[in-house]
Formats: structure tokens, C-alpha cells, sequence
């Protein structure tokens, strides 16, 4: 009688040996020699007995010696209950003895696994050399290791395997692990369960029977895959390197992977449930360190603890330290009242850990395992890799809280004011203080002394203790910060704008360092910290001497900021709803510094219907400023004496080489929006001149693209805010494409240092102003305006199955201003100086509209973007109302415009003001106008918006009332649809251009065309 | 809880387990438990496994 015994070695080979019965008794003890174990030879003779197969395997085994820790009485090993002996006698010790055996390497072990797998006999009769029968029983840890390999031999034939990267003592490999079904969990967790102490005799190395199930069973599964897969198996091209070595009979990487790739295979593999009733959970613990108190800061501990704690599934508060589970106390029983077997529940879930925490195996050779030690190296793997990969395993994890709000180790760009005589390199920020601008070392928020960096440099990259607080260094990062310090410390691109620039930037990287601190006091500093301008706190600069007006909260508000940016040579953009004082504010700022003593002209360049009013506003509100207009036909040169010249943009692109021969203190660009067009002329003349820090105004800084934005931005502060084009790229397609909120929340704070925009809403301004109410005004179309009007349609309509590319844009275009001068009235479109009465349903009820308003007293100003029929109209008006009609429109000289708009202003001038949009639509003050008109649509709410603000503005005493004419089911009312939806959009700092009108495809633009049957009314 | 030795013996050479023979319905193949795009790789190399 026999008993084939098998061990599964810690070097991963598996040694065959065997008791012999007839050498029970026989055998004298040798020492620690086996007294009835079979020589290998007996071994290998056993085995071929057994089959052909085991007969050509025990050729290739290795006779080599075992020692095994076995049960032993006095002074022999107690027999394997297969060995029928008898009973034995009391007392039992494990003592290690030597036994022969026949080694085998992993290919040959599992194909002998193979062979003797058995479930239903555990042994045979064999027949050996001689003709001799003997019984041949397979002892339990032969039988219960046949059985792991068939449990892993299924799971490679049935695809239950997935790929895993782990490194291996050799270095690392790519290996196919179980993915176990729900059934071939529950036999995993049966085997590993009820693993035969024998099995895990190997002296020196007794692991739980999980871990050695687990190590068996994932040798033989990335065996058996690999044997399943053949020698046939498909290449893949394209993958990662490691996918190359999932085939074939070597698994090793000929270098370390990628480890987000590890973790993320790792992650799939370790599932996302527990497997029972019990969860786990990591508790990290940071080493005592050295003691705060001890000026030797001798080290107490350096070690970095990871306790296991665990829980029932259900209750993921109550969670006790895994050694309570060998107590008697009081958690161990409450977790025992809702887990049958709370110690192997436990080992199990922590064999599942171990899969993405490789130095959990080492516990779990151990009797009681319940936490690990780690240096710091592996302190920093675990937090950076490990955990969150546990976590994702569905484990707890427990970190330090300081982990997750970890400074980081970067560059801090700083501005100190400082005495003019301790600094190197510096900004005149005004008279008085000067700026020291540096790059430092920091760590988060705070900037390092020479001696902490020194002490970084000199400390191990890694885990590092800094003032009292764990951080983690890169050591490549930190030779690359030393390296940009040593040469760069002084940048002198190091300056105000930059430092605002990189405050406002999410994640600003210098030369591959994070930026993670911006510093700055005086000024900049509250730039920075946002405290100017905008919040009802912020600080104000009240009426300067010489300037002779009141200013409201919010301008001097605004007057803080623009002088702020200007002391630190910025520029800014001013763009502030129309009517809340942006002239004001400018002009209090130039009495400031002339007050100040800032000597030099001033460039400001405006509209042409702008110069009288600004003229008068200067010589109101700072009559020190000695002012000369450069506009006209009898224009002078500039004068260098003068503090204050006015041009416009046409004399600005017409006298460009004389103006850019001066050096002007500041260039401000009243209603910058009309330099919006960056290849303009005038625009290009504008960013020509040469100045100090310069200053937009505008009531629209976005009328209908956001690439105007930029150029007003970059008039204002030349190349900060980058190219066109990549402004473009970042901020204006997500934002005008897909509305995307984050592209717009950066663009906002890379503004908002250099851009002041207040509204009419904000509440505390709104209290300053009356009310506007708005209406719109549906009219019928006339049967002779239908009729032309579905004339036009038809034969665009037509045209286009012809026409395509630009050619159609244009005749969409086209078309569109035909339909809308139709709706105002047949002889506009006509042009045929017919009589005007009873041909216009919008017409008519514009008369009668104005007749009511000037019964009630009120002033009107009416606008229309068509300086044509204003022409027409002017007369028709006059007579149906008899009333005095005024008409500004972009024909008339700014002296003729000013004229007309001081007989309206007058408290007895006339009742109606017609304008033309484009002329009239900004810079005016018509504030006697109670009721506004607007005649035509024009596409962008912003532009009807700021005509609007012609008379609602401050100044203004009375509620106004607006009123929006739209023929009824024209391509007007469904525009105006549209333009109720993108005023959303422009408050949110997006604009667009009609021509997404010209792109709709044919069957949309006729839906948007067509006459419907209700727009006559009839 | 101290046991009879002969237990204890017992339960030293012999574990707890049962070795039965393969379940009769096999179980889908493990790989859609990958993301998608290893999945997509290594799709071949299950067909072939399992075919």
C-alpha cells in the first residue's frame, strides 16, 4: 500500500513523494529522514504504473528532497489516514522531516495534475515492475491540488480569464488571471476553505490555505490559458507591448508597463463587490516621525502603518481592527452574530485585496494577519496607486486626510512693493513704490526659504516631511525647479500683466512647472484678489480736484480700477451697460493724474457723432483739461501741449502716419466695438499708435462674435490675452459652438483682472434708474405688401436650386433685406417715390403709435436700420402729425448731429426723433425721450439694446417705455422668435452673425420665408 | 475548542474539500468584464480559447 502525497513548493514547482505501508514498520529513523516515505525512484516507479502519461512525466522529474512539517508523535511522523496502520498514540508535534521526491516544473506539474485528477476514486491498483499489484491511494493534498487544476483548466477553456501585469521576483510579466463566475466562486472558496493542512507543510513556508489556493490557482490558469491558446493563437497588432506577451509560453515584459495600465487591469480583475458577507477596510497611519518637542529630533518611527480593519457588508459603520477577530471582545461577537465565519470571510476578501496589493500575500502567510508595515516608498505607491484601486475593488480605504489636499511642489510668481534701492529689476508702479517681481520655490500656496529649499534638495525625493506636514516630491520636478530658478529668477517677462495672466489661469505650467502660487500686495494684490471694481466693498476713489461732477458709488468704484491698471501700466476695458457714466468715469480719471501731475497728450478716438459730446463733457466735468479737436477739414496737427485730443476713426485711419509720430500718455477708444474688425484700416491704425497704458470703452463688448472680444482685449493689452487664433481654439468655438460653461467660466477670469462690466440690473444700479418696459407690436401687412412680398420669396425660392457656395449666401442675404423693406413699406423697396399713405400696415400703426404718445406729452425717438426710409418718412410723418420730425442719420456733419440732438434735448424741442441705427444707435444722450420705436429688426438684440440706452440712461426721469414693430407671419415675427433666444446667449458673453441664416438648407429657409395666412390680417 | 488528536490528524490530511466533477453549463467567457477597447483587442484571442 501506497499514499501518493504532492506539494505545491514556494518556487512554484510541484514535488511528488509517497508513503510506503510496507516500510511502517520496517524502516529504522535516520536522523530527519522520513522513516516510511518511498526513495524517488519508488516514486517515479508508482507513477508509471499509473499511465502513460504520469509513465513519461516520471521520467522528467527532478529526484530532489522535501522538508515538511508533519504531525509527529515521540519520535515519528504520524501516517497519513490512507495508510492503513492503525491508530497512533497521543500527542502530537509538527516537526519538520525530509522526504525523497520528483520535482517538477509548472508544465510537467500541471499536466500530472491532469492526469491524476480523479473525483470519483482516490486511488487505483497499479501494477509495478516485477508484476507486483499494490494499492495506490492519492493522499489529500495530491487530490485537493488535481483539483485546483481542474478549476483552472475550465476556467482557461471557457475564456473565464482576464489579463493582469504584475511584477514578479524576476520582473514583471503579463499573466492571465481567473475571472470567476458565481459557481466557480463558490467551488474557489470550498477548495481554498478546505485546503489540507499537509499541503502546506513545506518547512519554512506555511501559507493560509486561501493564499495558497490563490497562488496554485493562478500559476495553472496562465499555464493552461497559454496551453489552450497554442502556439496558433492570432497575433495582435496595434496593442500595447504587454498584450504580445499574453501569447506563448513566457509571460515576463522585457520592461516595467505603463502603471495606469496595470491599475486599471488590476481594478477589472479584483471586481467591485465583496465576495461575502464581510468588508474590508485600509487604514493608512503616517509614522510617529520625530517628536515636535525634541530639539535632536531623534526618529521615533519611521514606519508607515496599513492596519486591515473589517465589517459586515451591511453596516459599513461598524468596522473593527482585523486582531479583534482573534479576541473574545465584544466586536469579534457582534460581527459573529451576522457572519457565519467571520475569519474566513475575512481571509477571503483579503486574498481578493492582495490581487491589487501584492505585499498583502505576505500577511496572509502569516497565522494572523491583520496589517502590513510599509516604508516610505510603499507608503506613496499605496496612496498614489494602490488605494484608489482598492477602493475601486470595493474595499474602504482610510487615508490621512492631509493626502487629499496635498500641496503640491511648484513655482510661486510674486510682486512685492519694496523700497526703490533693495531690487534689481522693477516696475514703476507710481511715484512711490516700486514692484519686485520673482519667481520662488513654493509648496501649494506657500513660497519656500533658500534654507527649506536647500533642505528639499537635500532630502530623498518621495515622501517628505514639510513644516509639520507630509508633501510629496518628485525629484525630477524638483532638479527641474532648481534649474528654472537658478535661471530665471528675475524674469523680465515676470510682470504685472503676467502675474494677473497666471492667477487667472487654471493649471498654468512655466516651462513644465505648475504655478501653484500668485503673490502680490498693494494694488495688484487686490486686482488679484478681485477686490476692484466690481463688489459694492470694493474700494472707491472719490471725485478727484478738478473734476467738477458727482460720481455714484459704482464709478468711483470704477475710477479706482481704471487708475489701479493704469499705476501698474495696464490697460483697460470699460464696459459698463450704456447710460452708467463711462465718459464720466474717463474723464475723472484724466482730471486724477492730471491732478496728480501726469503731464502728456491723450488720444481719444470716437465716433464722429461723439466728438461734440465728449467736447462738452470734458469742458463740464474737467475744465483744467485743455481739449483739441483734431476732426474736420481745418484740422491741426496734434498739439503736444494739449491734455486732451479728439479724433475720430476716420481721421485716425486718414492722418495715421501724423498720429503715430506722437507719443501719446494714454490712447482711450471710445465705442471700440467699431475697431472690431482686427484687418480694418482703422482698426489696424488704432493698434498702431504709440502710448502708455491704454483704455476701450464700450457698451458692447461682444456684439455678435467673440473674436471681437479679443480685439478689443488686445487693444487694450497687447498680445496678453494670445493670438486670434488661439483665442479662437480655446474660447470662442466651445463657447459659440456648444455653449460650453467651463470655456466661458476661464474666459471670465481671464478677463475679469482687465475688463469691468456693470449692468443696468445689477441691483444697486438698477435703484438709480427708472423702468423700461418693453413691447412688441404685431402689424398686418397690407395686400400690396403681401403680394410683393410673396414675390420675393417665390423667386429666391426659385433661384436657389441653381446657386450655391457664396453665391447663394449672397442671394439669401439679399432676399432677406428685400422682405424686410417690404414689411416697412412697398416704396422703399420700390424706390419709385410713390405716395406713402394707406400702403403700410406698419406705417400706419407707427402714426397712430406716435399720435397717442405725443397726446400724453411724451417723446419719442424712432429708430430704423434704413437711412432711406428714414428719408421717406421724415416727410410723410411730419405731415400725418404735424409735428416738427427730426432725422439724424450718418449723411449729416457731428456738428449738424449735435445740433439736432440739442434741439431735442431741449425741454420744448420737438416730439419725434427718427434715427438711423447706425448713427444714432450709440453715444447719444437723448434722455427726453420717454418712448422708444424700433421700426425694423435688426438681427442682434445687443444693437437694438444699445439704441434703447439712447434715452434709458442715467438722466433719465421717467419710466420708458420700448416698443418692437414685427409684421404678423413674416420672416420678421419668427427672427424675432430667434432673437428672444439669443439674447440668452449675448448675456452670456456670446454673440452670433446672421449668417447661420444663410447656411439653413433650402426646405428650413421656406419654412422661415413663407407668408402665412394670418399676415394680412384679412 | 480543543479537539480529539485523531480530529486533528484527520483534519491535517485531509482538508474539508470534495472534488467534483465539471459543472454541465459553462459560463460565458469573461470578456466583456474588460473595457471596451481591450475587449475589442483582445476579442480574438477568446474566439480562439473558447472555440
Amino acid at each position: 500500500m501506497y499514499v501518493l502525497h504532492a506539494q505545491w513548493r514556494v518556487d512554484g514547482r510541484l514535488g511528488v513523494w509517497a508513503e510506503d505501508g510496507g516500510a511502517f514498520t520496517g524502516r529504522g529513523r535516520e536522523g530527519s529522514r522520513h522513516p516510511y516515505a518511498c526513495p524517488a525512484a519508488e516514486v517515479a516507479a508508482l507513477l508509471r504504473a499509473v499511465g502513460p502519461g504520469p509513465a513519461w512525466l516520471a521520467e522528467r522529474g527532478d529526484e530532489r528532497w522535501l522538508t515538511l512539517r508533519l504531525p509527529t508523535l515521540g519520535s515519528r511522523p504520524t501516517p497519513s489516514p490512507d495508510l492503513p496502520v492503525g491508530s497512533t498514540a497521543r500527542g502530537p508535534e509538527l516537526r519538520p522531516w525530509r522526504v525523497p521526491a520528483l520535482l517538477f516544473d509548472l508544465p510537467e506539474a500541471a499536466q500530472l495534475l491532469g492526469e491524476l485528477f480523479d473525483p470519483y476514486w482516490p486511488g487505483t491498483t497499479v501494477e509495478l515492475p516485477g508484476g507486483r499489484a499494490v494499492e495506490l491511494a492519492y493522499g489529500a493534498s495530491l487530490r485537493w491540488l488535481t483539483g485546483v487544476h481542474d478549476l483552472a483548466w475550465r476556467l482557461a477553456g471557457r475564456g473565464r480569464v482576464l489579463p493582469a501585469l504584475v511584477a514578479e521576483p524576476g520582473g514583471w510579466a503579463a499573466r492571465w488571471r481567473p475571472a470567476h463566475d458565481p459557481a466557480s466562486r463558490r467551488e474557489a472558496r470550498a477548495l481554498a476553505a478546505g485546503c489540507p493542512p499537509v499541503a502546506r507543510a513545506e518547512d519554512g513556508h506555511e501559507p493560509t490555505g486561501g493564499a495558497l489556493f490563490a497562488t496554485v490557482l493562478e500559476a495553472l490558469t496562465d499555464h493552461e490559458t497559454r496551453v489552450a491558446l497554442g502556439e496558433d493563437a492570432p497575433e495582435l497588432p496595434g496593442g500595447p507591448a504587454w498584450v504580445a506577451a499574453l501569447r506563448g509560453p513566457d509571460g515576463r515584459l522585457p520592461a516595467p508597463p505603463d502603471p495606469a495600465q496595470v491599475a486599471r487591469l488590476a481594478a477589472g480583475a479584483a471586481g467591485t463587490e465583496p465576495l461575502g458577507l464581510v468588508r474590508l477596510a485600509f487604514r493608512l497611519t503616517e509614522p510617529l516621525g520625530t517628536a515636535d518637542d525634541d530639539p535632536d529630533a531623534t526618529v521615533v518611527d519611521e514606519n508607515w502603518r496599513l492596519d486591515v480593519l473589517l465589517g459586515p457588508v451591511d453596516r459599513p459603520s461598524l468596522l473593527l481592527p482585523a486582531a479583534e477577530l482573534w479576541s473574545a471582545g465584544p466586536g469579534a461577537a457582534a460581527l459573529a452574530r451576522t457572519v457565519d465565519d467571520p475569519v474566513a470571510a475575512y481571509l477571503a476578501e483579503l486574498d481578493r485585496a492582495a490581487r491589487l496589493l501584492p505585499e498583502l500575500r505576505a500577511a496572509l502567510h502569516r497565522t494572523r494577519p491583520t496589517g502590513i508595515d510599509l516604508d516610505r516608498a510603499g507608503a506613496l505607491a499605496f496612496l498614489r496607486d494602490t488605494a484608489p484601486a482598492l477602493a475601486a475593488a470595493g474595499h474602504g480605504v482610510l487615508l490621512p486626510a492631509w493626502w487629499q489636499r496635498r500641496p503640491r511642489l511648484g513655482l510661486a510668481a510674486t510682486a512685492r512693493t519694496t523700497a526703490p534701492s533693495s531690487v534689481r529689476r522693477a516696475a514703476q508702479a507710481d511715484r512711490d513704490a516700486l514692484l519686485d517681481f520673482r519667481w520662488q520655490l513654493a509648496v501649494g500656496r506657500q513660497t519656500l526659504t533658500q534654507q527649506e529649499v536647500d533642505e528639499l534638495a537635500a532630502a530623498q525625493a518621495g515622501l517628505v516631511r514639510f513644516r509639520g506636514r507630509w508633501i510629496e516630491v518628485d525629484a525630477g520636478q524638483l532638479a527641474a525647479a532648481l534649474r528654472f530658478l537658478a535661471a530665471r529668477r528675475d524674469d523680465p517677462q515676470l510682470d504685472a500683466a503676467a502675474l494677473l495672466r497666471l492667477a487667472a489661469t487654471d493649471g498654468a505650467v512655466v516651462d513644465g512647472l505648475p504655478v501653484t502660487a500668485v503673490h502680490a500686495d498693494g494694488p495688484l494684490g487686490e486686482l488679484l484678489a478681485g477686490r476692484l471694481g466690481r463688489l459694492p466693498g470694493a474700494r472707491r476713489t472719490p471725485p478727484p480736484p478738478g473734476f467738477t461732477g458727482a460720481l455714484r458709488p459704482y464709478q468711483e468704484r470704477g475710477l479706482a480700477w481704471l487708475d489701479a491698471l493704469g499705476r501698474l501700466g495696464l490697460g483697460a476695458v470699460l464696459a459698463d451697460d450704456m447710460g452708467l457714466g463711462k465718459t464720466v468715469q474717463t474723464l475723472a480719471l484724466l482730471a486724477l493724474e492730471h491732478a496728480r501731475g501726469a503731464r502728456g497728450p491723450v488720444l481719444l478716438v470716437c465716433p464722429t457723432s461723439l466728438v461734440g459730446n465728449w467736447q462738452r463733457e470734458a469742458a463740464r466735468f474737467a475744465p483744467r483739461l485743455r481739449v483739441q479737436l483734431h476732426h474736420g477739414p481745418d484740422r491741426t496737427a496734434p498739439d503736444p501741449a494739449a491734455d486732451l485730443v479728439i479724433t475720430t476713426y476716420g481721421v485716425l485711419q486718414r492722418d495715421a502716419a501724423a498720429l503715430r509720430a506722437v507719443h501719446w500718455r494714454r490712447v482711450v477708444a471710445d465705442e471700440a466695438q467699431h475697431a472690431k474688425n482686427r484687418a480694418a484700416r482703422q482698426s489696424r491704425a488704432l493698434r498702431s499708435l504709440r502710448s502708455g497704458p491704454r483704455i476701450a470703452l464700450t457698451g458692447t463688448p461682444v456684439e455678435n462674435r467673440l473674436a471681437e472680444l479679443h480685439t478689443v482685449l488686445d487693444f487694450a493689452n497687447p498680445g496678453l490675452f494670445g493670438t486670434p487664433e488661439s483665442f479662437r481654439e480655446r474660447y470662442a468655438v466651445p463657447i459659440e459652438r456648444s455653449g460650453n460653461r467651463d470655456a466661458a467660466a476661464a474666459l471670465q477670469r481671464l478677463t475679469a483682472p482687465f475688463l469691468l462690466r456693470r449692468l443696468k440690473s445689477d441691483p444697486e444700479i438698477g435703484q438709480q434708474l427708472p423702468a423700461k418696459q418693453e413691447f412688441t407690436v404685431r402689424c398686418n401687412l397690407t395686400p400690396e405688401q403681401a403680394g410683393l412680398y410673396q414675390a420675393v420669396v417665390a423667386d429666391l425660392l426659385g433661384r436657389l436650386g441653381g446657386i450655391r457656395g457664396v453665391e447663394r449666401k449672397g442671394a439669401v442675404l439679399a432676399a432677406l433685406g428685400r422682405l424686410k423693406q417690404v414689411c416697412n413699406h412697398p416704396a422703399q423697396l420700390l424706390r419709385d417715390r410713390s405716395p406713402l399713405g394707406g400702403r403700410s400696415g406698419k406705417v400706419e400703426r407707427l402714426v397712430a403709435l406716435l399720435q397717442e404718445a405725443l397726446a400724453e406729452g411724451d417723446r419719442a425717438l424712432v429708430f430704423t436700420q434704413y437711412a432711406e426710409f428714414g428719408a421717406l418718412l421724415q416727410p410723410h410723418l411730419r405731415r400725418r402729425l404735424g409735428t416738427p420730425v427730426l432725422h439724424l442719420h450718418g449723411g449729416l456733419t457731428a456738428p449738424r448731429r449735435q445740433e439736432l440732438v440739442d434741439r431735442f434735448q431741449d425741454p420744448d424741442g420737438p416730439g419725434v426723433f427718427l434715427l438711423s441705427l447706425k448713427a444714432g444707435g450709440t453715444g447719444l444722450n437723448l434722455t427726453a425721450a420717454n418712448q422708444v420705436v424700433h421700426l425694423d429688426r435688426w438681427w442682434n438684440p445687443a444693437t437694438e439694446d444699445q439704441a434703447t440706452d439712447r434715452a434709458h440712461r442715467i438722466g433719465q426721469q421717467r419710466d420708458v417705455q420700448v416698443r418692437r414693430l414685427v409684421c404678423t407671419g413674416t420672416v420678421e415675427e419668427r427672427i424675432a422668435e430667434l432673437i428672444d433666444s439669443k439674447r440668452e446667449l449675448a448675456d452670456a458673453v456670446v454673440g452670433a452673425g446672421e449668417h447661420w441664416l444663410t447656411e439653413l438648407p433650402t426646405e428650413q429657409l421656406r419654412e422661415l420665408l413663407t407668408l402665412s395666412a394670418d399676415a394680412t390680417g384679412a | 475548542m480543543d479537539q480529539p488528536i485523531d480530529q486533528c490528524l484527520d483534519t491535517f490530511w485531509q482538508g474539508e474539500f470534495t472534488l467534483r466533477p465539471a459543472p454541465p453549463e459553462p459560463p460565458a467567457p469573461a470578456l466583456p468584464d474588460l473595457a471596451p477597447d481591450l475587449a475589442h483587442l483582445l476579442a480574438p484571442l477568446y474566439r480562439h480559447l473558447t472555440e
